[in-house]
């Protein structure tokens, strides 16, 4: 479990960082690449919340990870 | 020959740095001052606080000033971006200092106080173990904080905060400003309800569960690490108050809203901190 949520971490930061490439890279009219990869970081954020929720819930995690 | 437009603005000297200053040597000597229960000590901090609001509402509203009249072209835009890439370098510096001192203190320093030469030769009747419950000198028993509950509940407020932002984001490029404007005062809501939730929590640690500051390595780090980062949700949705005051007045466009943008990027940053605190100091 715990790789699990280290993996998840480590997609977390990528896409983050790679917001602030584009952050930096895009202007102009039509540049969605910002908040596509913010979006992609709400998401993984989330579904690591949710796991983690589920992961106790149904027992696969104790006390601690 | 320059043509006007490739001409880099260069302000005119401003006040605002040298307020900064005396902000920020009022906060920390009037801190200090409290903190050795000096009787100014309250009021010179207040002042030192009052000073930052004036700077912070002086400077942001120049630069915005600045910004809506047009003085700024592509090279000072290049500026602004590189500015807020080191910022963000700062900051990730600041917070890899304090989870790589819960890291040193987890993984090397407290179980090496329980190696057998530890044992011999300093302290014979040591198992370490992680929140450490013993120290040299005695050690007054606290109750861990638990990632369920208020911990729990503020990772959900903050990740849903992330959420409404990034709809706000998408409201500013497809030039929907009710949604822009919608999300961003649900966002900084949250950030509020955050906020509060953590103050009850600290009152709850120290009331309730005698879990302080003081409270050997586990009560300094867990502190350190929860107080700065909420500190910086309170940067964070102080600029988004500033941001949203801006698209009241009609400020950021589809094509041009690099300001928006850097906030937004912010609050993200604050965001996946948390979700790290969530799972390395709550859970681990």
């Amino acid at each position: 479990m715990r790789i699990v949520v280290i993996v998840f971490l480590l997609l977390i930061v990528a896409s983050l960082a790679s917001a602030l490439l584009f952050v930096y890279r895009d202007r102009g009219l039509g540049r969605t690449r910002t908040v596509k990869a913010l979006a992609i970081r709400v998401g993984l954020s989330i579904a690591l919340f949710l796991m983690l929720m589920a992961g106790y819930y149904f027992g696969l995690i104790t006390h601690k990870l | 020959m320059v043509d006007q437009a490739q001409k880099y603005y260069v302000p005119e000297p401003s006040r605002y740095p040298i307020f900064g200053s005396i902000a920020l040597l009022l906060m920390a000597s009037g801190a200090v001052m409290w903190m050795n229960n000096v009787g100014a000590g309250k009021a010179v901090l207040a002042a030192g606080v009052l000073v930052l609001i004036y700077m912070l509402f002086g400077w942001f509203g120049a630069v915005i000033r600045e910004n809506e009249s047009g003085k700024y072209n592509k090279r000072v835009d290049t500026s602004f971006r590189w500015s807020m890439s080191w910022f963000i370098f700062s900051e990730v510096m600041f917070f890899a200092a304090f989870f790589g001192a819960l890291f040193y203190a987890r993984a090397i320093s407290v179980p090496d106080l329980g190696s057998l030469e530890h044992r011999q030769l300093l302290w014979p009747n040591f198992a370490p173990r992680w929140p450490e419950s013993v120290a040299p000198g005695g050690m007054d028993p606290f109750q861990p904080m638990e990632a369920w509950g208020i911990p729990a509940i503020n990772t959900l407020i903050l990740l849903t905060s992330g959420a409404t932002l990034t709809w706000a984001h998408w409201g500013l490029i497809a030039n929907r400003r009710g949604q822009l404007k919608l999300g961003l005062v649900l966002t900084i809501l949250l950030g509020v309800l955050f906020l509060g939730l953590q103050a009850y929590e600290y009152v709850h640690a120290y009331t309730e569960m005698n879990l302080k500051l003081s409270t050997g390595i586990y009560g300094s780090t867990f502190f350190m690490l929860t107080g700065f980062h909420g500190l910086h949700v309170t940067i964070g949705a102080t600029m988004l108050i500033v941001i949203l005051g801006r698209v009241l007045r009609g400020h950021f466009k589809p094509e041009d809203h690099f300001g928006f943008e850097a906030v937004a990027w912010y609050w993200h940053f604050v965001d996946v901190v948390w979700l790290m605190l969530f799972v390395v100091v709550y859970w681990l």
